[in-house]
């Protein structure tokens, strides 16, 4: 008798454990917490943010995240804001996008005790930073002014440039694709570059590496020079169909606000540190530009 | 005789191996037979689910795009058929009415034959006529003659001063009359794209599921990760959907199986496309199979105790049985099993009862009759050794001797001797009918050479009597009968003592007759049941011993008539043994 209530006892309760955990199970399962993520803006207008916002949330809607867009203000260090921010909250937050103009205040890990990516800049303090290869950027503005039809073999190049990592990655390119001299003119004053660019030749082929060089530089030369620039942003689209630029490279601010979440999500859940990714880039022209692989980049389609 | 104990199959464990047959048939036959099918049937459901997610979601696609074409219809009916100035500005005041009531509407324009705006809810043109003749939707228009409205993918609008808008263009043919000519000039309403985007965008089809639309061009209308696409982070295979219009396929994309529901937008030629991922829509097959699995389990586990308790229940009447018979083996006869267990126990306990009281009752048997037989061949054995006939005896040979008859003497002396030899008999109950006529002889020897004149007698052996087997000391009670008549006081007569062995059929007949006075009728009747004559043996004792011993087919029958004599029959059987 002993024997078989301790055999039926036995089954019986094994049988309520398999039970309760079977049941339990699926309300886990259905309970399973929501990451949520913050991105850190300064500010929270133009087309490029909408859409790295949009790129950022297509990308918690895939993982199943919740995203919340924070902006800090203009004014003061964003580091004290940030901190202040996160101490603030009254959620539990797995890891925040930083914008790299505010990546520079974080000195130290021990600020940040969450996991975070930054944009736009080298951030080796950061789990992940999301840059385009601007090296590549060069390259490929390089690669499209040498297959335009009309362009000379020895034409003269010259490059204005602030002097920033990026345009240095960008001439870099340049430098790669372009085998003639290369004429640099570099400076903190737009309209001195501007100046220096009508003493240029006519047929010089003139590269501007930031997207404010690119806007004046592009008004100064009236379509009397060949421009090639960075992205302007919102001026972008008359320079194209005015023919002020015969092209410009740009980023793709979705993808990039896509990538730094998926790359996030992997820095806060499986430990992983992915460094440096390169989001994609691409040079437009004014024939290209309502291409169906670029229409949405020159004209974001906001929702 | 040693029974060896033979084990064979233990019942416990036959009820248990019968329960995990049946269950583990059972499970088997649901997991290999039920599962897959009540799996494949969830799956089938899911995909059928999103088939009419997707279904219902064209479907209010073709409504919108139904609205879009009757305000086209709409807006075309409201040109004047004959033009001027005053039905121009009418026109363009209705079209700026009809875009202001829907929201979703950019923008309303007519253009001439020749391209050139003649009305228009935004009238600063970025383009030249010129432009406006070469575009797709003007030249697809005309082309079409009104019968067809051109649809355009999503574009960015540039042809209105400093406007780009993201529109849906839809442009028709429509006829007038300039100046008496009929003209055909053409029609376009620009409608907002973002209406359309959202309105698939919201789509939900499982938690990565979504849905994209083609035109016939294979160009996407909207997919909602199509910048992703293009800058070359995400992917999306065109393969499975390149060569169905409607229907339902399969494809694997990064590892995931993926089912796609493809439907045709009516009017557009588009085609919605729903892409629904397998793993999602196998949850609850796979919440099925694990509840399944569980109750499996459980079940399993369930079974394992009813088996075992059920088993035991079975069982423990039957080992209660079993234990109590142990007891008996081992000495317990006097017990009373107590009646337990299913009806069938019940039965066999009852009748194990009676088979215990049976054999109490036989033992009780045998022990009184042991006792009997004891008793009785005590009392024989004193009838020989009766002081008084050895007393006599004793005394005869005494005076035989005094009287110098030594050879009288030595015959008493010897006939004396072999008849307490035959009495003992080294123990032994069954002698030979020879012994057994030679001590009746030796009594007869001893008794007649004491009683000269009063009896005579004969003993005769019929032919292979002497052979077979008689309970010792059975003959000598009756003919001392007898012999005490012959020599009462009062007879006179000279009796004659006869005694035969015969042999008849399967019966040994030892007769023992005399001439004598007979036995009173009422005294007859009796005769078995209690002592007569002096000696005190009694033929009831000589016919109990028999029966004792050969059984109630055996025994004395008495035959007596008055003044004529008494015969006595001792029946016995022919194969005694002993």
């Amino acid at each position: 008798m002993r024997k078989t209530l301790i055999v039926s006892i036995l089954c019986i309760t094994l049988c309520v454990v398999l039970m309760a955990w079977g049941l339990r199970a699926e309300p886990e399962t259905q309970e399973t917490p929501v990451p949520v993520y913050i991105l850190v803006l300064t500010e929270d207008k133009g087309t490029d943010i909408m859409q790295l916002k949009q790129g950022a949330q297509t990308a918690a809607d895939e993982i199943n995240a919740r995203l919340q867009i924070l902006t800090l203000e203009q004014d003061g260090e964003a580091g004290p804001q940030l901190t202040a921010l996160l101490d603030g909250l009254t959620t539990e937050l797995d890891g925040f996008i930083l914008p790299s103009d505010n990546t520079q205040t974080i000195t130290k890990t021990g600020e940040l005790s969450i996991p975070w990516v930054s944009l736009w800049a080298e951030t080796p303090l950061a789990g992940a930073w999301i840059i385009s290869d601007y090296v590549e950027m060069g390259r490929l503005m390089a690669q499209a002014h040498l297959a335009m039809a009309d362009i000379q073999a020895n034409s003269a190049v010259a490059v204005f440039m602030s002097g920033t990592d990026r345009e240095e990655a960008i001439l870099e390119g340049l430098r790669a694709e372009l085998k003639g001299d290369i004429s640099i003119y570099q400076g903190d004053s737009v309209s001195e570059m501007a100046r220096n660019l009508q003493t240029l030749p006519a047929d010089t082929c003139v590269f501007t590496l930031r997207g404010d060089i690119t806007e004046a530089l592009a008004s100064a030369s009236g379509g009397r020079f060949a421009v090639w620039g960075v992205d302007p942003g919102e001026n972008r689209v008359s320079l194209l169909e005015d023919g002020l630029v015969l092209g410009l490279a740009m980023e793709m601010p979705y993808a990039q606000g896509y990538l730094a979440l998926t790359k996030l999500h992997e820095v806060a859940k499986d430990g992983r540190t992915p460094g440096q990714v390169y989001s994609p880039c691409r040079v437009v022209t004014r024939e290209t530009m309502y291409l169906p692989e670029n229409v949405k980049l020159v004209f974001p389609l906001l929702q | 005789m040693n029974l060896e104990k033979k084990k064979g199959k233990s019942l416990n464990l036959v009820i248990m191996g019968c329960f995990f047959i049946i269950i583990g048939a059972l499970m088997i036959f649901l997991s290999v037979v039920l599962t897959p099918r009540i799996s494949q049937l969830l799956v089938t459901n899911a995909i059928e689910r999103t088939r009419e997610t997707v279904l219902q979601s064209t479907n209010s696609l073709e409504i919108y795009v139904n609205n879009m074409l009757d305000a086209l219809h709409f807006a075309g009916s409201l040109y004047p058929v004959n033009t001027d100035d005053e039905a121009d500005t009418y026109f363009a005041l209705q079209i700026s009415l009809l875009q202001k009531s829907h929201t979703d509407m950019k923008s309303i324009a007519f253009f001439s034959d020749t391209g050139e705006l003649a009305a228009s809810t935004d009238t600063s043109l970025a383009v030249s006529s010129g432009d406006i003749t070469g575009m797709e939707w003007f030249q697809k228009a005309l082309q079409w003659q009104g019968t067809v409205v051109y649809f355009s993918s999503p574009h960015v609008q540039n042809i209105f001063e400093g406007r780009h808008d993201w529109v849906i263009t839809l442009s028709k043919a429509v006829d007038y009359i300039e100046n008496g000519q009929v003209k055909t000039g053409v029609l376009l309403i620009d409608y907002d794209f973002s209406a359309i985007s959202s309105l698939v965008s919201n789509i939900q089809l499982g938690s990565s599921g979504y849905v994209y639309i083609l035109d016939t061009e294979e160009e996407w209308i909207y997919h909602p990760r199509q910048q992703l696409v293009y800058a070359g982070i995400a992917e999306e295979d065109l393969s499975a959907v390149r060569t169905q219009v409607v229907g339902i396929c399969r494809d694997v994309q990064d590892g995931r199986e993926r089912v796609l529901i493809i439907n045709t937008v009516s009017h557009t030629r588009w085609r919605m496309v729903g892409v629904a991922y397998i793993d999602e829509l196998s949850s609850l097959q796979n919440a099925f199979i694990r509840i399944f699995t569980i109750a499996l389990l459980c079940g399993g586990l369930l079974s394992i105790s009813a088996a075992s308790l059920t088993a035991y229940y079975v069982t423990r009447p039957i080992r209660y049985l079993q234990e109590k018979m142990r007891q008996v083996e081992g000495g317990g006869l006097d017990m009373v099993i107590a009646e337990q267990g299913f009806s069938e126990i019940r039965a066999l306990t009852t009748t194990f009862n009676h088979m215990l009281l049976r054999i109490r009752a036989l033992m009780g048997q045998i022990v009184t009759e042991q006792e009997a037989r004891r008793l009785h061949e005590l009392n024989a054995l004193q009838a020989q050794i009766n002081p008084h006939f050895l007393y006599n005896t004793l005394d005869s040979i005494i005076w035989m001797e005094e009287r110098g008859n030594s050879q009288e003497a030595i015959t008493m002396v010897s006939a004396l001797a072999r008849l307490f030899r035959i009495s003992i008999s080294k123990g032994r109950n069954i002698i030979t009918v020879r012994e057994e006529l030679e001590h009746v002889r030796n009594y007869l020897i001893i008794q007649k050479m004491r009683f000269r004149n009063k009896f005579t007698y004969e003993i005769t052996a019929g032919d292979g009597t002497e052979e077979l087997r008689t309970v010792k000391l059975i003959v000598q009670p009756i003919v001392e009968n007898a012999v005490h008549h012959a020599i009462d006081a009062y007879n006179v007569h000279r009796l004659h003592i006869t005694v035969t062995a015969k042999r008849e059929d399967d019966f040994l007949l030892i007769t023992v007759s005399d001439d004598g006075i007979g036995i009173p009728e009422d005294k007859l009747e009796s005769i078995l049941s209690a002592p007569v004559g002096g000696s005190g043996i009694g033929l009831r004792n000589v016919h109990e011993r028999i029966q004792l011993t050969c059984g109630k087919a055996y025994g004395l029958t008495v035959h007596s008539v008055e003044d004529e004599g008494t015969t006595v029959v001792i029946r016995l059987p022919t194969d005694l043994e002993g």
